[in-house]
Formats: structure tokens, C-alpha cells, sequence
């Protein structure tokens, strides 16, 4: 007989095993009304735990009235307002769709997504979409008829060069947890600084595309967009990548490891490996960081975005000591508390990534695997690496970054739900009050 | 002369009391105007040409470039030999082996140091008048520098491989990649290297043993430009593969960055600053700043290190190659500290090491380079420009990362490593800039 605790330790070493295990590779791009399941009609998707059209912050309504716009739902900006007031489009989480998105994470059938496979049981699939690169974006909120132009380049132009490209690669994909790998020893924490990844894949896609595109004159304009001031541009095939390693650990009875961590601009919502439908969820802070000229705390819309699902993985904030370079950007001025975080980001961990190393650490295992009992016995929160998206989005794009912390609440709630449901104390014995213990604490 | 400490602290305490060093007052002064225009070097990728269309030391006769100090044929080791074999068959010089072996026996070729010619060169460093050369413009100063293009991995020249695949793959770096790249770098008015290798050193390259950052930097730089001036698919494919696949195709641009740098630093002829450091597989060579020309040299040690499965110490070729001239400007071995991927492929066991090496690296340095900033040491920059005295008074030598050869002509690479420079190579330097200031004091 194992004792409750002993059977969650099994229950969180097996998912993290499978997210160790778990090889996410790019397979396909395609709309994504062809590649999700049962994604046709008026549907939305967005980031976060579900929240309806009234209650969405700023950014994320105005991209999902663009996104109707984009569809044809609508003719114009209040007429696609009208509709999603009167319930005409359906709404549903990124998350509840295995998919993920950035920021405001506005998803429909006819924007294009990265197909993401893991090739490893539980052979899970993923998806990001394709985003719209450097500067104002839907992903921010931005409305305007230049974005909407330029997401319709990205479905014409770009992403069938790119999948076109794709069918001169080995195998016709792109390994991604290499890949993570290599960008993680190069200065990249995957989350918010992508110099590393991008490099790299472009390196790796150029020749494709050269051959795919064999003359066509898109070719400079599609090599352009991708290497000029476009960092961030995969951050969303990454993200679902992230998303299949997470998604791996998924469902594994009595386990308290975190499999989703994400931000609707509103709430802030949690998902556990043994409760994987419930979200747990509590209001949204904004990060503290660095803001651009001009703007400041005021300015900045609470945390959004589905991209902590690079925290969720042991990248990102977890992994900040592998990517100085990110420090200052993110409003901190030494290497040596990218080094605190890091190290303390283990202490809520089950394990560690056996493939996905921190080269400054002599290469140990990224931590892997957020049991959200040692998050609330230490009350200690993971942070979070992010974009601060403005609160306006006739602003439509970044207006800073920093480091925001989830809500020490929604790993409470999730406690206590794993012992409802398995029928035992909320926290171990030895964990004592919910404070005791605390390294630090949440700011969100 | 003698190696006798006394002695040696005599010609140290000579230097350093000596005033002036030419029209600079004192020792200290002449250094840093040696090192700051290290410093403020910023060379310039301007065009990829034939050898012969840029060193016109080639004309009229039969004449190959090697790398480290002056040797004859008749000392040459094998990694040299083989290439010399290579490069007599490529130029259409001699039919096969053998009848290259007979005219380098017979005296019919001249040898001359690349260092002589504006030109530095990988291992044996054998450059011929038709062999493909990056062309680069230090655009501060105004003085240019070349070098081979790196010919990626397995059977390559630079080891002394001469069969016919080497010398076809060289064919077409002449005949498909020059013009490919010499056109691409053009239209972009040049490609400033300076940033790719700040870029890329705060993402684990030292430059030396690494140089994956750069080279994808490098080529995500210039693919549009590619795409732009090439309409040929099958070319401009070929040319983004063989750069994709080649991880130090840095390497060589980083060599040619260096002898820009160190070119226009020994305009300034005085100081004890260590502006060269070269290996020809026989003798290991240092110029110093206030010695102009004159090479010190010593007998090359053989470099410890990682070997490839089935190699061992003693199948290592003694240390070889122009390649050094990275640790002159306070990368390679000198940074080791900023290349964590590197402590393992040279053998170093941890990244503390690494860092305790460099910081020893500081002891023997003028300075610290602004624009090359370590981000793991609270971006510290990276010592720059050893003082031939301090490294003779403290008894420390710069740190080397190398490549090691197999001492067989025609067997490639074995592994990497460390090795440092013969002090004896400091010592003399020492002793013969003491004397030329005597001299000098004497006559005036």
C-alpha cells in the first residue's frame, strides 16, 4: 500500500516522465479550420481559461473583432462587435483545443497554424498560429486594415512557402525539442528572447525554401520578413511544441503537475496532470519590468497570453539563467538573480528535463514539471517571463516586458481539488500554514 | 641571451621605465593606443574574390601561402604537406601526388607565411592564387585582410586532405559560392561582422572551437541578399546548404576579423602588446607591437584535449594553424568563460574553470573589449591584447582552443583541445624589444 503522498509522487514522476520522453516535431502548416478538430464555422479561440466576449479585457475584444473582420463574419469592426455581443461566434480557450497562442492568442479557421506531432507516446498533437511578426499585431489587439492585410499575406504568401519549404527537410519536419535544446545553450530562455531558435531556423530553412520556391519572386520577400527584426516570429511553433511536451503529461490520475499555465488578460488559470478539464483561476496582475518610452504601469493591460506554456515546460523564467541576455529587458539588472530564480525554480519541481540542459548550470537538466503542493507549502510562484501588451490597442503592440507571478490562489485551489478528489488533506501534513517557508511571494 | 629570471626582470623593468615609446610617453600609453585600436577595429565583410585579385604577391610565379612563421617545404608536417599535394593539383601545377611531391622537393614552389600578405589561414593555412578568399575592409583604419572559406566538416584541405572530392569541392567554392556570395555582400553594401560576432559571442561562440551563432547570424544576414542576386535555384540552394551544414563557417571570417584587427594595431610600432600568434606545425610564432616584424618563435607543443573514438594524443599533428590570431583579439581560448558549449568539446571540466581561466586570461591583458560583453559575467568584456611582459613576469600563458589534426596527411581532424604558447616565445620578445629600446636610447 502506498501512502496518498507516495502515490502522487508516482503519479507526477510518471508525467514527467512522459513530458521528458515526449519529441514535439513540426509536421505540417495549415488553416486552421482543416487541422483542428471540429473547427469550422464561427468559432474563436483565444488565450487563457474561457472568458466571453463582455468580460474580455480591451486587446483581446479588439482582436477578436479584427479576427471576424478577417473571416468575413462581419463587414466591418461594429458589425463584428454586434455579432460576438450577441453570442453569434463561438467561443472557446487555445488551450481546450490543444492549441496555444500569444498574447491575446486569437485563433479562427482561416488563420494558419503549426501542426505540431509528438512522436513519442501518447502521440498528442499541438498547435500555434502563425503570427504576424515584428511589431503591431493582432496578437496586441491592433484592428487596423495594414494588419489585416498582413494577415492575409501571412496565409497567402507566407505560410505556403513555408510549407512548401518543409517538404525539403528530412523527413518533411522539424524536430523541435533539438532544437529547444540548442537555442536554450545559446542564450535563448525560448519564451521572451528567440535570437537563438530563429537563427537557427532560418539556417535550417533557407535551403528549402530556395528550392521550394525555385525562382518565384516571393522568395526575398518571404526570406525578408523572416530575418529582418522577426525574433519572435516562431515563438508560436515553439509554444506548441511546448504545448505537446505539457499536453504529454496530461492525465495522469492523483498527479499535481502543472500541465497549463495561461492568461486571458483577466484571470489567470491553472490546469493540473490529474484534473486536466478543471481550470483553476484567480484575477490576473501585471508584471513588473522595463516599459518603452512613453509608457508605464497605467498603460499596461493585466498578464496575457498562453505562452507561459514555456514556464509550464522548465523554459522561460524557469530557465532565466541560461539567458542573461533577457535580464535587463525584463527589469532586472544582475545575471545573479537570473541565477536565484533558476535555482529556485527546482525547488518546485519534480524533475529535470533529461535532453533540455542549461549550459552555465554544467549543463543540468531545465527544472521539469511544476507539483503545485511544493508551490503552495513554499509559497513560492513561479515566475513568469512576458510581454506587457498595452491596456489600448489602438497602440497594438508591445509596450514592455517583465516577469509577472500567477496568483498563489489558483495552486491553492488546485491543492485542494487534488485532495477532494482523492480524498485527502490538502496539503501534506509536514507542509504546514500555507506561508511557512516563504522564499518569496507572489506580486500578481 | 638567456632566460634567466634576473635577467628577464631587468628587460621588463627596462621596458617599463623606458620613455618614451616612440611618440608615445610611456610604456602604459603605447599599449593602450596599440589596444584601442584593437578595440575600435570594425572589419567589414566587403566581397569574396580569387586570391590573386587581392595579394598581388602572386603574379608571376608559382607560390603558396602557409600558416604560422617562415618554414621551408622540408619541415613542413603532414596536415601542410597534404594540402600543399592538394593545392599544386588543384591550380592544374602538378598531374597527382607525386609530381607535386618532385616540385616541392625540387625547390619549384615558394612558401610564404600568409601573415605576410594581409592573409591568415586555418590548420596548414595552404592558400593557392585561384582558391576563393573573403575579402574584408577593417573601415576604421582603412586596411584589408583574407582568408579561405571554411570547407566544412570530414575530408577537407585545411587537414591535409588532397583527393579529388576535396579539390572538386574547392572547384566550386571558386566557381558557384565566390560569385554567389561576392554578389550577395556587395548589393548589401557589405556585412558588418563586428555585430554578428557581438551577437553571437553572447551566445556561447568564442569563435575559435565555436562558431554556430555566427555562422546562422551570418546567414540569416545575408539569405535575403542571396535570394536577391541569385536567380539560379540550384545555386543559391547549394549555397545556403553548404553554409547551413558548415557550424564554423565562421571561423574563418573570425580569422580574417583578426588579422584586420591586428593589422591595423601594429601600425602603431611600439609597446609590448602581442599583436601575433601563429603555429606551423613546427614552430609556434608571436610579434609584438613595438617589434614590427620580427617573429619570436619556439618549437609548438601538442595540444591536450578531446579525441574522436579511435584517436589518441599520439596520433595528434603538434599544434598548427593561423587560427590564433582569434585568442590576439581576446576570443578563443581567451574567452573561454563566454563559451560553456566549448568546455566540452576542448575537455574543460566545468564552467567555473572556464571562468577562472579567463579571469587569469585579465592578469596578463591591457584591457577589456566594450563591445564583446560576457553576459554570464555581469557583461564583463573580454580581456583584450596581451602584454608580452606581464605574461612573462607572471608566468602565465594565454589560453589556446585548437582543432587537432591526425599527424597522417589525409586524415582529417581527431579532436580539440587546449595548448598554450612556449614561454620561450614571450621571453625572447621580451629580451629583443628591451633591446631595441636600449639601442634606440642609445643613439639618441
Amino acid at each position: 500500500m502506498y501512502t496518498p503522498d507516495q502515490r502522487t509522487e508516482r503519479a507526477n514522476a510518471e508525467a514527467v516522465r512522459r513530458m521528458a520522453a515526449a519529441e514535439p516535431a513540426l509536421v505540417d502548416i495549415r488553416l486552421a479550420g482543416d487541422a483542428l478538430p471540429d473547427f469550422k464555422g464561427q468559432i474563436l479561440l483565444h488565450a487563457g481559461p474561457p472568458v466571453a466576449y463582455a468580460c474580455m479585457c480591451p486587446p483581446m475584444r479588439s482582436a477578436a473583432e479584427a479576427a471576424v473582420v478577417y473571416e468575413g463574419w462581419a463587414p466591418d469592426i461594429g458589425a463584428a462587435s454586434a455579432l460576438l455581443g450577441s453570442g453569434g461566434v463561438e467561443l472557446a480557450p487555445c488551450h481546450s483545443r490543444q492549441a496555444v497562442g500569444t498574447m491575446t492568442g486569437i485563433i479562427t479557421p482561416a488563420m494558419p497554424v503549426f501542426v505540431v506531432e509528438n512522436e513519442e507516446e501518447p502521440h498528442n498533437v499541438a498547435f500555434g498560429r502563425v503570427t504576424e511578426g515584428f511589431g503591431k499585431g493582432l496578437r496586441f489587439g491592433n484592428q487596423t486594415p495594414e494588419n489585416l492585410a498582413r494577415l492575409r499575406w501571412v496565409r497567402d504568401v507566407l505560410a505556403p512557402s513555408l510549407r512548401a519549404a518543409m517538404q525539403h527537410l528530412p523527413r518533411a519536419r522539424i524536430p523541435l525539442r533539438p532544437l529547444l535544446a540548442d537555442a536554450l545553450t545559446m542564450g535563448d530562455e525560448l519564451h521572451m528572447r528567440n535570437a537563438a531558435s530563429t537563427a537557427l531556423l532560418v539556417k535550417m530553412l533557407c535551403a528549402p525554401l530556395a528550392e521550394a520556391l525555385n525562382g518565384q519572386p516571393v522568395l526575398p520577400e518571404v526570406l525578408r520578413f523572416l530575418t529582418e527584426r522577426n525574433d519572435q516570429f516562431f515563438l508560436d511553433m515553439l509554444l506548441a511544441g511546448a504545448k505537446a511536451i505539457a499536453d504529454a503529461g496530461r492525465g495522469v490520475p492523483g498527479s499535481s503537475v502543472v500541465v497549463c499555465l495561461a492568461r486571458n488578460g483577466v484571470e489567470v488559470g491553472l490546469q493540473v496532470s490529474g484534473l486536466p478539464d478543471r481550470w483553476f483561476t484567480a484575477p490576473a496582475g501585471v508584471a513588473t519590468g522595463t516599459f518603452f518610452p512613453g509608457f508605464g504601469l497605467a498603460d499596461a493591460n493585466p498578464d496575457i497570453g498562453d505562452s507561459a506554456i514555456m514556464e509550464t515546460i522548465g523554459l522561460g523564467n524557469m530557465a532565466i539563467a541560461a539567458a542573461p541576455g533577457i535580464v535587463p529587458f525584463l527589469g532586472r539588472s544582475a545575471y545573479t538573480e537570473a541565477q536565484n530564480l533558476t535555482r529556485a525554480a527546482y525547488d518546485i519541481a519534480v524533475g529535470t528535463h533529461p535532453e533540455i540542459r542549461i549550459a552555465v548550470r554544467d549543463y543540468q537538466g531545465v527544472p521539469l514539471g511544476i507539483d503545485v503542493r511544493k508551490v503552495v507549502e513554499l509559497s513560492y510562484v513561479p515566475g513568469i517571463d512576458t510581454a506587457i501588451a498595452p491596456k489600448d490597442p489602438a497602440v497594438g503592440s508591445i509596450i514592455g516586458a517583465g516577469i509577472s507571478h500567477p496568483p498563489l490562489e489558483v495552486f491553492r485551489s488546485a491543492v485542494t481539488a487534488l485532495g477532494e478528489a482523492t480524498g485527502v488533506a490538502a496539503t501534506r501534513s509536514f507542509g504546514g500554514t500555507n506561508d511557512s517557508g516563504g522564499a518569496a511571494t507572489s506580486d500578481g | 641571451m638567456t632566460d634567466s629570471r634576473a635577467d628577464l626582470g631587468r628587460a621588463i623593468e627596462d621596458i617599463r621605465r623606458h620613455v618614451p615609446h616612440r611618440t608615445y610617453p610611456t610604456l602604459a600609453d603605447a599599449n593602450a593606443a596599440v589596444v584601442q585600436r584593437m578595440i575600435e577595429s570594425e572589419p567589414w565583410l566587403v566581397d569574396v574574390v580569387l586570391a590573386q585579385d587581392v595579394i598581388p604577391q602572386f603574379a608571376g610565379r608559382k607560390l603558396i601561402l602557409h600558416a604560422g612563421p617562415p618554414l621551408d617545404w622540408s619541415e613542413m608536417t603532414n596536415p601542410a604537406r597534404g594540402a600543399v599535394f592538394g593545392a599544386l593539383m588543384y591550380e592544374g601545377w602538378a598531374e597527382d601526388e607525386a609530381a607535386a611531391r618532385r616540385q616541392a622537393d625540387a625547390g619549384d614552389i615558394e612558401f610564404l607565411p600568409c601573415h605576410d600578405v594581409n592573409a591568415v589561414g586555418p590548420m596548414g593555412g595552404i592558400t593557392s592564387p585561384t582558391m576563393a578568399v573573403f575579402v574584408l575592409e577593417n573601415r576604421p583604419f582603412g586596411n584589408r585582410a583574407y582568408c579561405t572559406i571554411n570547407e566544412g566538416t570530414g575530408r577537407v584541405m585545411r587537414f591535409g586532405y588532397y583527393g579529388p572530392d576535396v579539390i572538386e569541392r574547392q572547384r566550386w567554392m571558386r566557381d558557384t559560392l565566390r560569385p554567389v556570395l561576392g554578389a550577395g555582400v556587395r548589393a548589401a553594401g557589405g556585412i558588418n561582422l563586428k555585430r554578428i560576432a557581438a551577437e553571437a559571442l553572447a551566445m556561447g561562440d568564442e569563435f575559435h572551437q565555436r562558431n554556430v551563432a555566427a555562422s546562422a547570424i551570418f546567414l540569416r544576414e545575408l539569405a535575403p541578399w542571396l535570394s536577391r542576386v541569385c536567380h539560379d535555384a540550384d545555386q543559391l540552394t547549394s549555397v545556403f546548404s553548404f553554409i547551413a551544414q558548415t557550424p564554423q563557417f565562421f571561423l574563418n571570417l573570425a580569422m580574417a576579423y583578426g588579422k584586420a584587427t591586428v593589422d591595423a594595431a601594429r601600425q602603431i610600432r611600439a609597446g609590448s602588446v602581442v599583436t601575433t600568434m601563429a603555429r606551423n606545425g613546427v614552430q609556434f610564432g608571436i610579434r609584438l607591437s613595438g617589434t614590427g616584424d620580427r617573429w619570436f618563435t619556439g618549437p609548438v607543443n601538442t595540444a591536450r584535449g578531446v579525441y574522436f573514438s579511435g584517436f589518441t594524443a599520439e596520433d595528434g599533428n603538434p599544434d598548427i594553424g593561423d587560427s590564433t590570431v582569434t585568442e590576439t583579439i581576446g576570443w578563443g581560448g581567451i574567452a573561454q568563460a563566454a563559451s560553456p558549449g566549448v568546455c566540452k568539446i576542448v575537455g574543460v571540466p566545468s564552467l567555473a574553470d572556464a571562468i577562472r581561466s579567463t579571469e587569469a586570461m585579465r592578469t596578463i591583458s591591457i584591457a577589456e573589449h566594450p563591445d564583446f560583453v560576457v553576459p554570464t559575467l555581469d557583461w564583463r568584456g573580454v580581456p583584450i591584447g596581451i602584454d608580452a611582459t606581464r605574461v612573462v613576469e607572471l608566468e602565465v600563458l594565454p589560453m589556446i582552443h585548437t582543432g587537432i589534426a591526425h599527424k597522417e596527411p589525409g586524415r582529417g581532424q581527431i579532436g580539440s583541445g587546449t595548448v598554450h604558447p612556449p614561454m620561450q616565445c614571450f621571453t625572447q620578445a621580451v629580451h629583443a624589444y628591451a633591446a631595441q629600446l636600449g639601442e634606440l636610447a642609445l643613439r639618441a
